[in-house]
């Protein structure tokens, strides 16, 4: 009887194991090639249409080759091909995974995780200054990492990579910038700290000036929207921000293009003497160091104006 | 800081001023090795690499015409790339 069971059980655990789907979810334009490898022929061209509605990509196997991962060709279900990893997140079949951001509980942030994709060996900067790491990702998908100064109230560095798959998918299907403000970021809300907001920026003749840029996330909308980020940004003089910075951007992006994997470490510096932005801070705000190269550099810790600040 | 792995593994590292009136950006171009000691980071790349001194003609740049605010022209009428 014993081996009945047994037996039973083995027969139901099988059938569990072979009927189980799985499946992904497109959340950006994507090739899918014949085989894992962008220089393959494409199988298909998926569209991302956006949406309440889930567009779904079943797996055939659950492991990924050259980050990528083979599923099925809606619509065919002989049709197979090779999605790459970062325009697509998991699926689990009780309905879409909620956001890392949404699930780290707040102020809980103690290292880099899956972001250490985007560092050079796996290995995250090391900045003059203490820095609170932040990692943005989705569903494990990568978007950016940054050095947070709550001594200066704004993102130290912040370090991305950029790929010949992504550079790809920006060029062949451009993304606006969102028309949003800057949001701060729920992982730096620890019941102490007060983060600066979109408008503590207002008036103070400085931009809220990118650190993992738009234009390097437009990929994907959520990288794009994450970037939005109040940890993502330092004040910059917009003559800088707008010309010689915007241009470098640019250039970093078309060196990008065929080089592989590019690692990039965008951060601030602002030696000994350095100001703090004028403007009007509103109560349990801090003003934001300015840097003197880079980008601009400012900070609160406990929610008072630090000594010396000015207004 | 920017590594690129292909052809070869390479670096460069960029420090502008955060000031208005700079338009060429090869000024501010330099090993990764200068970078980190001007900056006071540590991009914890090989050494080799590090120290390697920017190709440019590998790390083609674009130089700012003419500073401008407002709405901005397209990049190529703004910062033209530089042929060498």
């Amino acid at each position: 009887m014993k081996k009945l069971v047994a037996l039973l059980l083995g027969v139901l655990l099988s059938i569990q194991a072979v009927s189980a789907e799985h499946y992904l979810e497109l959340r950006s334009n994507a090739n899918a090639y014949v085989d894992s490898d962008r220089n393959s022929d494409v199988a298909a061209r998926l569209k991302y249409k956006g949406g309440s509605e889930p567009q779904l990509l079943k797996l055939v196997t659950l492991a990924s080759e050259n980050g990528y991962y083979r599923v099925e060709i809606p619509g065919s279900s002989s049709k197979i091909g090779w999605v790459y990893k970062s325009f697509v997140r998991g699926y689990d079949n009780a309905g879409r995974q909620p956001a890392s951001s949404a699930r780290a509980p707040a102020g809980s942030v103690t290292s880099y995780g899956t972001c250490k994709e985007v560092f050079v060996g796996g290995k995250a900067p090391v900045a003059p200054d203490e820095v609170t790491p932040l990692c943005e990702e989705e569903d494990g998908v990568v978007f950016f990492a940054s050095g947070y100064s709550k001594r200066d109230n704004h993102g130290y560095w912040s370090a991305y990579r950029l790929d010949e798959e992504k550079i790809a998918e920006m060029t062949e299907n451009p993304r606006d910038r969102p028309k949003m403000q800057f949001r701060q970021n729920p992982k730096l809300n620890d019941g102490q700290y007060v983060q600066p907001r979109h408008v503590s920026y207002t008036g103070t003749d400085w931009d809220r000036g990118h650190l993992a840029p738009n234009g390097a996330m437009a990929w994907d909308e959520d990288a794009q929207k994450r970037s939005f980020s109040i940890s993502n940004i330092a004040p910059q003089k917009p003559g800088m921000n707008r010309n010689i910075w915007r241009c470098f951007e640019q250039s970093i992006r078309e060196w990008a293009a065929d080089s592989g994997n590019t690692y990039v470490v965008v951060g601030t510096s602002h030696g000994d003497n350095f100001q703090r932005t004028r403007s009007q801070w509103g109560e349990n705000q801090c003003p934001i160091a300015l840097s003197r190269h880079g980008l601009p550099h400012e900070a609160c810790t406990d929610g008072n104006r630090r000594d010396g600040a000015q207004h | 800081m920017v590594y690129r792995t292909k052809p070869a593994p390479m670096a460069i590292g960029v420090m502008v001023p955060n000031t208005e009136g700079n338009l060429d950006i090869r000024k501010y171009m330099m090993t990764v090795a200068e970078l980190e000691k001007k900056s006071g980071y540590q991009f914890r790349l090989p050494e080799s690499v590090a120290e390697q001194k920017p190709d440019l003609n590998k790390w083609p740049y674009r130089i700012v015409k003419k500073e401008l605010l407002g709405k901005l022209p397209s990049i190529d009428v703004q910062c033209p790339r530089v042929v060498h």
